[in-house]
């Protein structure tokens, strides 16, 4: 459990990096935060991100073969929580 | 074999009963007046813990060291003094009747309204209620609340004061008493039979069901501190069973009475060191708290179907009470553990996932150490190595909010499963030492709570061993939230000099507005957001954020004083993958409506959206002054910024993308690929791959590959291999590579010979990323090469930088806005989106129009957002205290009472002669009034009756009373339908009792009813009848008109003091009395223009100063003319307010001479649906004049369609104008009164004369058709410049041919065709050709599209003439959307309810 909240804190991290902008320092990202409707990502911005976490864990996630599973809304509906449980999931195997 | 026969085992449990969802939370807390603030409270550990304030109970009742029932140790506690506001005229009750009622009645009613409107059922709301199957469930205590204080004071206390001075006060007489108790009262707040109805406890609940017009059960329930956990295991069986859709439930406490007080402290449970500390081993007892939290609660099924935000999922709810197992004050184990039981079992959650609980821990050490027992019982002790769980309670910040006290914890425990948040709780320095042995912990700070299900429960223990326990969860289905309609989320914006004044103004509350270039935009301006925005302020820096503030010191768009300022650009989105809404409510906005979508495909609905949207914004934005200084368009969104820059006219592209053929937007084998890296990557990877190209090069982070299915799989491939984020789009248009190029003949023949014009605004192309050629061929050009051309956006967002451009609004919904900012990250510059799939379109609207403020556009923010009333409504501080009432005026007691007799200083003779004298006067005056009596016992006198003629020769001041107001000098008086005023009857009246019984005077007047104007043009002869009842009563009746019953005496009584004129919430009216009269808030002309000075208005009243005129009946005219202000200010629709009823007057003394001055106070007592009631009183030099009791205003119905016609007719249409002189009135449902009012405003007397003569079927479809003809004219001479003109100032009259001919003014060579149906009406003007309308039913015998073109045939044989027997009807040539072309001539047309509209354009 501890493991999910430090890759929660780092993913938030990457997340107020992307957007680089000052709001976004006072928002809480939370498991149930929606990148679409809580932070309004855009889709570029959610490409950086990506970008951002395989930098961090590199070969161990891959990003790109869990989302290529997805439909649209889903991607869409997005939440941070189910990015931290990917991540996890990835870092567990 | 029989199936049914075989029976299965009856072991297997009992299925789950279906969860419930949290749909919707509001509340008010100690430190939190709204739910956005409890959470920060929340999660920031904030203790709200006070001292009391002195107005909830008197500093006197605190002595630590007295053991009295009247005297308390502890003073501290949570408070919501000033947190509690109600719009209680939203709500349709009075002031007076809100400061009566039990506080909690009227804050419940406000959350719930709030609660509902967080769920997406607000007023706004697009989506109705279950009303019928709505519940309401309040957990309420049946304890004293301060409503009840203040009666119980009225009615008893005030008499318990007076018995204790007569018995202690030797010499006190009942004069002084009376004084006393009078002086008393009047400290108190009011008590009548309005207030009265508030003390009535249950309404808490039915208030709500009743104001919200609720069908289901509602009801308060008393379970102590288990109350609102109590509602919340009601509401969730009526939803279970199917009994309810929808449930309000929740708890409420608002008291911090003395009584109470004094019960808790004689318990011994408050704490002695004024700390509440749960489940710390200090604890020394609770702290009282006090608030409002209510929960919308829905099946979840229903919550996922109806797309709620679902906060939590309520699984079990368990109740059980103690039995015999405990005292009442010493709770039992067994009957908390078999409320946990229940409320687990069968819930489908297993207790080892708990992973938080919401604890009832109220800090006593009793209590605490019973619930300590519980949860190590029920959830068994701390595995060793496992992470604990999180134990706390809120009521260590708030206090313990007693019935409330269960929805305070279930909403934080919602909030922490939703957020995924453990909260902290307070004070728990030294946990108990039993916890160690628990599978708990309590965090002194917030932490984040990562697993994905997360678990929580929550505990309320009433006194008398009635336990509450309730187990939720998060939402784990991934959904998409409806977006909530949020449309008026309010907006703050101020300009300053700098950034001192900025922060000064926004501190001190200042209203939207000011001056300079600094700047400030706020959306939805809470005071937790303005602290949000001073803490921005403070840490320095610009704000250009998605989180609704925005914040320039100097925006990019200021002239910075040295070089340029930046430059502003519009980008328009191309066809992208998701499907944009469209824009009604900015339709709206613009005056119009959008036109039907049924006869589009999927694909161009599409498109044409994208295009309509695009339009629409760029409109709404020019609307508000913002003018781009550059435009640039992604793939087909060039075509809108070529319309956009004025290079196509309007109707062109319409019918270019209309004639699109579909079957061209695919070209068969072909696949867009978009690449999430820029083209440096993934060039290289792709390489050698033959039939593929970069389609789009968008920015550093995306590119998209167009290719042959075969091709685009192997780079799919190699992208996969190499991690790169990639995926297909839905559309197969292969533009802007070659394979479209064997496509692109017919768009370049279409564009060839479509009518270009210069660019008014520089349009950038992304395929030279340069401003598009002067040349219009060679725009042909490159409009259609484009198709076959790659987007290269990154370049042009970097030329567009170079030529200046620092602002970047997307018109419309997609991309561009993260395109440019990746290419800019890092350089100062703005992207914002004017349409965000989250929000209704208004509502981003306004924010890109606040961000384009702050960055120094010049923006008419205020043109957003519908006109307010001159004095908007405050809402409502509930008085939550009842603090010692203290007197002030000594009793003069004399030292030696005498009661019985007269005070007698014998040997003045001065003072015999004057007693002598007095003792005279009063003998006589009982002699007159005994004579009065006598005579007045005899039978009435007969009734008599007199004729009065009426005209504007005998009265002409009455023309100054005309109704409806025409052009100066306009000669027909008839048409200003001058009528004589109520005010003026009741003279009448008044004359003519007093003639009847002579020598008496005319006091009064009671039961006034006015039955129908009384007009004067043509003159009329009326009778008044004068029926004396009784010496002193006479009926009088002016026939067919109104009647009332006059008073009489023998003198004027004595005056009264003028009463106070203070008025709740008064400010300033906001306009002058001179305005009034201007602007035509009222008709009247100066002889009527009695008001001369407007004072105050407040949500009760209204003050000012009359002038008496010569006129009959001006001076109480106008004191109805600021009764009937008030009502135009401060209701939204129904304003014009005309009297109908009185009650009863009062006359004082004779009537005021010309020129006097008088005081009017009006006092608004009922404001209901079609009725408002008040009373007045006029009062001169201190004394009373005249009060009228009970004056009733009937409310005419106007809407906001008819309104504006009413006071500017000829500044307004009533029909809708879709411009080129077309004119459309839709109008069906409205009442008579309000139809006829209509037919005065548009008819001269000739036409008024025409529609009296025809059978009563057809008045309501001519007199429409009528009003759609002369707005048609109207609108069309508007447009061409003409000066405002009044309706009747033309004329429409039936022509030999069967059409309609206008006369009037500049409309000579006009011609004109009207149709009409029913409600609905269309009419056509133009000049120098015949036009033609039609109205065609759509039915089942003639479906939609043949409606349309029959409609289209019928137009165009109105504009051509019959057609001749034996010819073939009309053909259609071609059809563009709403559009058809019949032999040659456009006809318009629009589907509106089952009617299609058809117009001939030229």
């Amino acid at each position: 459990m501890s493991d999910k909240a430090e890759i929660l804190d780092t993913i938030a991290g990457l997340i107020r990096q992307v957007v680089g902008e000052d709001w976004i320092a006072d928002v809480d990202i939370g498991m149930d935060t929606s990148f679409s409707d809580d932070l309004e990502l855009e889709s570029i911005e959610f490409v950086a991100l990506a970008e951002h976490l395989q930098q961090v864990w590199g070969d161990r996630i891959d990003f790109v073969g869990w989302l290529s599973g997805m439909e649209l809304d889903e991607i869409i509906g997005l939440r941070v929580g189910q990015l931290v449980d990917h991540v996890a999931g990835c870092l567990e195997r | 074999m029989d199936v049914r026969g075989a029976r299965e085992p009856v072991l297997s449990p009992q299925p789950a009963a279906p969860p419930v969802a949290i749909v919707g939370m509001a509340c008010v807390f100690p430190g939190a007046p709204d739910l956005d603030a409890y959470w920060h409270n929340l999660r920031e550990g904030v203790d709200a813990i006070t001292t009391v304030p002195p107005a909830r109970w008197d500093p006197v009742y605190f002595d630590p060291d007295s053991a009295a029932a009247d005297r308390f140790y502890c003073r501290r506690g949570g408070f919501v003094d000033g947190l509690v506001e109600v719009d209680a005229l939203g709500f349709g009750i009075m002031p007076v009747a809100a400061r009566g009622a039990e506080p909690d009645q009227l804050a419940a009613l406000q959350l719930a309204s709030r609660a509902l409107a967080d769920a997406g059922y607000g007023e706004r709301g697009d989506r109705a209620l279950p009303a019928d199957r709505t519940g309401v469930i309040l957990g309420r205590g049946n304890y004293i609340g301060a409503g009840m204080t203040r009666l119980e004071q009225h009615v008893r206390t005030a008499e318990q004061l007076v018995s204790a001075l007569r018995d202690l006060v030797p010499g006190i007489d009942d004069k002084r008493l009376s004084q006393v108790k009078a002086e008393f009262q009047s400290r108190l707040s009011a008590y009548g039979p309005d207030t009265a109805i508030g003390l009535v406890p249950n309404l808490t609940a039915s208030r709500i069901a009743n104001r919200l017009d609720l069908g289901g059960p509602a009801y308060t329930v008393d379970a102590a501190c288990a109350s609102a956990l109590l509602a919340v295991e009601q509401a969730m069986t009526g939803l279970q069973s199917g009994r309810l859709d929808l449930c309000l439930a929740g708890g409420v406490h608002l008291s911090h009475d003395v009584a109470f007080w004094s019960v808790f402290t004689q318990l011994g449970a408050l704490s002695r060191g004024q700390q509440i500390r749960p489940f710390d081993r200090r604890a020394d007892g609770l702290l009282i708290g006090e608030g409002l939290g209510l929960l919308v609660l829905k099946r979840l099924a229903d919550a996922r179907r109806d797309d709620d935000r679902i906060y939590a999922v309520l699984h079990g709810a368990g109740v059980a009470s103690d039995g015999r197992g405990a005292t009442i004050m010493t709770p039992s184990l067994g009957g908390q553990r078999l409320a946990l039981e229940r409320a687990w079992s069968g819930c489908g959650l297993d207790p080892a996932s708990i992973g938080l609980v919401e604890a009832h821990g109220t800090g006593t050490p009793v209590g605490d150490a019973a619930e300590v027992a519980t949860l190590r019982d029920f959830f068994g002790p701390a595995a060793p190595g496992a992470e604990r769980a999180t134990l706390g309670s809120v009521k260590s910040m708030i206090g313990h909010t007693m019935p409330a006290a269960g929805a305070a914890g279930l909403i934080k425990a919602a909030l922490a499963v939703h957020h995924g948040l453990r909260l902290p709780s307070l004070h728990c320095e030294e946990p108990l030492p039993a916890l160690a042995d628990t599978r708990f912990q309590v965090l002194p700070h917030a932490a984040p709570w990562a697993d994905h299900r997360r678990v929580a429960a929550v505990n309320a223990f009433g006194f008398g061993g009635i336990n509450g326990h309730v187990v939720l969860a998060n939402e784990e289905e991934a959904r998409r939230a409806r977006p909530r309609p949020r449309g008026d989320e309010g907006l703050l914006w101020l300009a300053r000099p700098d950034r001192a004044a900025l922060r000064r103004a926004l501190e001190e509350g200042a209203e939207s507005g000011g001056e300079g270039p600094c700047r400030l935009a706020l959306v939805d301006p809470t005071p937790a957001r303005r602290q949000k925005a001073l803490a921005a302020l403070d840490k320095g820096g610009d704000r250009r954020g998605r989180d609704g503030l925005w914040l320039a010191e100097r925006g990019l768009l200021h002239p910075t004083g040295e070089g340029q300022p930046g430059r502003l650009c519009f980008l328009f989105p191309g066809v992208e993958a998701q499907v944009p809404p469209r824009l009604p409510d900015v339709a709206r906005h613009l005056g119009r409506v959008l036109p039907p979508d049924d006869a589009l495909t999927a694909l161009e609905r599409h498109g044409a959206t994208v295009v309509e949207n695009g339009r629409l914004l760029a409109e709404a934005l020019a609307g508000l002054g913002v003018r781009p200084d550059l435009l640039a368009g992604h793939s087909t969104g060039e075509w809108t910024g070529m319309m956009a820059a004025g290079l196509i006219p309007k109707g062109e592209l319409d019918a270019f993308l209309a004639t699109l053929d579909p079957g061209s937007l695919e070209v068969p084998g072909v696949v867009f690929l978009s690449v999430g890296a820029g083209l440096d990557r993934v060039e290289p990877l792709v390489a050698g791959i033959d039939d593929l190209v970069v389609s789009h090069d968008n920015c550093p982070h995306q590119v998209v590959l167009c290719g042959a299915e075969g091709a685009v799989a192997q780079a799919r491939v190699r992208l996969q291999q190499a991690r790169v984020l990639h995926h297909e789009l839905p559309f197969r248009s292969g533009f802007h590579a070659p394979f479209f190029a064997p496509f692109l003949a017919p768009h370049r023949q279409r564009l060839a010979t479509m009518p270009l014009g210069p660019a008014t605004t520089p349009l950038w192309s992304a395929t030279t990323c340069a401003p598009y050629p002067q040349d219009l061929d060679e725009v042909r050009r490159l409009a259609a090469d484009h198709l076959v051309q790659p987007v290269r956006f990154r370049a042009l967002t970097e030329r567009l930088y170079d030529a200046g451009a620092r602002v970047f609004v997307q018109l419309g919904m997609g991309s561009l806005v993260g395109f440019v900012s990746d290419t800019l990250h890092g350089r100062p510059h703005l992207a914002i989106s004017a349409q965000e799939p989250q929000r209704p379109g208004l509502a981003q609207l306004r924010r890109a129009a606040a961000a384009l403020f702050v960055e120094g556009a010049p923006v008419d923010l205020g043109r957003l957002d519908p006109p307010r009333p001159a004095a908007p409504r405050a809402p409502l501080k509930l008085d939550l205290g009842v603090p010692l009432v203290r007197l002030s005026t000594p009793l003069q007691l004399a030292a030696a009472p005498a009661p019985s007799a007269p005070p007698h200083l014998p040997g003045d003779p001065v003072l015999a002669r004057f007693e002598a004298l007095a003792r005279e006067v009063e003998h006589s005056r009982d002699a007159v009034a005994q004579a009065w009596r006598r005579s007045a016992a005899p039978a009435p006198p007969p009734p008599r009756t007199h004729t009065r003629q009426l005209s504007l020769s005998t009265c002409p001041f009455l023309a100054d009373h005309s109704l409806i107001p025409q052009p100066p000098g306009w000669p027909v008086i008839s048409d200003w339908n001058p009528v004589v005023p109520m005010t003026m009857t009741l003279r009448m009246m008044l004359e003519a009792a007093a003639a009847a019984v002579p020598g008496a005077v005319a006091v009064g007047l009671e039961q006034v009813r006015a039955h129908r104007w009384l007009a004067v043009e043509p003159p009329v002869e009326v009778t008044v009848r004068a029926e004396p009842l009784a010496a002193d009563r006479v009926k009088v009746t002016v026939e067919g008109y109104s009647e009332g019953v006059v008073r009489l005496a023998p003198t004027w009584p004595a005056p009264p003091a003028a009463g106070p004129d203070t008025l709740s919430d008064a400010q300033p009216v906001g306009i002058s009395a001179r305005e009034m009269y201007d602007q035509r808030w009222m008709f009247h002309g100066p002889a009527y223009q009695a008001v001369e000075r407007l004072d105050q208005v407040g949500a009760d009243g209204i003050t000012g100063l009359l002038r008496a005129l010569p006129a009959e009946g001006a001076l109480l005219d106008a004191a109805g003319q600021l009764f009937g202000l008030w009502v135009m200010l401060r209701v939204e629709r129904d304003k014009l307010a005309m009297p109908v009823k009185l009650e009863r007057i009062e006359l004082f003394g004779p009537e005021p001479a010309p020129g006097e001055l008088l005081r009017c106070v009006v006092r608004i007592r009922q404001l209901a649906a079609r009725e408002v009631r008040a009373d007045l009183e006029l009062a001169r030099g201190g004394v009373t004049w005249c009060r009228i009791t009970g004056w009733t205003d009937w409310r005419f119905e106007t809407d906001g369609r008819l309104w504006p016609v009413m006071q500017r007719t000829e500044e307004h249409l009533f029909a809708e104008s879709r411009g080129d002189g077309l004119a459309i009135v839709d109008d069906p449902g409205r009442s008579t009164s309000s139809r006829d009012y209509l037919a005065r405003r548009f008819l001269g007397a000739p036409e008024r004369a025409a529609l009296a003569a025809l059978p009563p079927r057809e008045q309501v479809p001519w007199l429409l058709g009528r009003i759609a003809a002369k707005d048609a004219v109207r609108g069309l001479l508007r447009q061409q410049g003409g000066p405002p003109l009044f309706p009747v100032e033309l004329t429409v009259a039936e022509g030999t041919d069967g059409r309609c001919e206008v006369e009037g003014p500049q409309a000579a060579d006009l011609r004109l065709d009207v149709a009409t149906l029913g409600s609905l009406a269309v009419a056509l003007a133009v000049r120098g050709h015949e036009p033609g309308v039609a109205i065609v039913p759509v039915t089942g015998e003639l479906p939609e599209q043949a409606a349309r073109l029959h409609a289209a045939r019928a137009a165009l044989s109105r504009a051509r003439g019959p057609v001749e027997p034996g010819r073939p009807p009309a053909e259609v040539v071609e059809v563009a959307g709403d559009r058809l072309c019949l032999d040659g001539v456009w006809v318009d047309t629009l589907r509106r309810g089952d009617h299609i509209l058809a117009w001939t354009t030229t």
